[in-house]
């Protein structure tokens, strides 16, 4: 099943490659440099099913994206996987409380993102 | 008790070293610290084909900043490497948005592992947006940092610079000589809740 799926990212390489090995998985890709930018998208109710997300962006930071997705209710209707270079368990256990579903320390592997966002697609 | 600066720096040149070299491998580019002089490279900065990324970073007790420096080839080269090459066509990977953001992607995910090494060491650092650089506005930038960084090469060829320069407390070089520096998580690693 196609999904349309926003990648933020404030990098275009990043967010080109996420895009290239999502595309050839079957889903629809929209970008987004910022979380400013990202929750215009969400708030416009344009089907997106799931938002793969950096941490460290200007304008809107992932985190304070998922602290605003959270309080407008816009988590019952996508999912959110944070893709960035950051690993500490204390950050991964914020945004986890905040209602992400999944966490990818950069870089990832072609199989294994398009394995973790099938799952997660698939799951309730 | 004296912390042994000498040595807590040593342990930090070797966190820097691996995670540049594992940054690039990622990419298919299998580069090796290189002991002379990056003067070569270094003069490419003078020319409009060099392109950098300076990110500053800050924390308890630390400060520092962290640069690149290469030619546009080279991070042209890689961008068509690895698992994820950009499929683009040629003239777009040749594009210099496209070498500029990655030149700012290396900076940020090069500090990236380090941050997770240091942390598990205890050391905390948050950084900024990095920031491209390319051709003699490098060359500016290459002037305010340190005199001896470090080099990377293909074979011979010096292909890759970095600075790592910082200034940190007593305590927390001792943190980071007692620290384990194994991140807590590695690069790769997924995590589904």
């Amino acid at each position: 099943m196609t999904h349309r799926i926003l990648i933020v990212d404030d990098s275009i390489i990043v967010r080109q490659q996420i895009g290239s090995t999502l595309k050839e998985a079957g889903h629809e890709i929209v970008e987004a440099g910022h979380g400013e930018q990202a929750l215009l998208i969400l708030r416009a109710q344009s089907r997106i099913s799931l938002v793969i997300c950096d941490v460290n962006m200007p304008v809107m930071n992932g985190i304070a994206l998922l602290e605003a997705l959270k309080r407008e209710g816009l988590l019952a209707t996508c999912k959110v996987l944070m893709l960035t270079s950051e690993a500490q368990p204390d950050m991964l256990e914020r945004a986890r409380k905040l209602g992400a579903r999944g966490w990818i320390v950069k870089p990832v592997s072609p199989k294994n993102l398009v394995t973790a966002v099938r799952k997660l697609l698939q799951s309730p | 008790m004296k912390t042994d600066h000498g040595r807590a720096k040593a342990k930090v040149h070797r966190i820097v070293t691996d995670c540049a070299v594992d940054f690039l491998a990622t990419y298919a580019t299998h580069v090796k610290p290189h002991a002379g002089s990056a003067t070569e490279l270094v003069k490419v900065a003078s020319s409009t084909q060099s392109v950098g990324a300076v990110v500053t970073f800050s924390g308890t007790n630390i400060r520092g900043s962290l640069a690149v420096l290469s030619a546009f080839d080279f991070l042209a080269g890689c961008l068509q490497r690895g698992d994820t090459p950009l499929r683009l066509p040629h003239e777009r990977v040749q594009d210099w948005s496209f070498v500029r953001d990655f030149a700012k992607e290396t900076a940020n995910q090069i500090l990236g592992r380090i941050k997770n090494r240091l942390a598990s060491c205890g050391v905390g650092l948050e950084a900024r947006t990095p920031t491209a650089l390319c051709g003699q506005v490098a060359k500016g930038m290459i002037m305010t940092r340190s005199r001896n960084p470090l080099v990377f090469a293909v074979g011979l060829q010096p292909v890759f610079v970095l600075w790592f320069d910082y200034s940190a407390s007593n305590e927390t070089n001792q943190l980071i000589l007692d620290g384990s520096a194994v991140p807590a998580l590695c690069e790769g690693d997924v995590a589904l809740f």
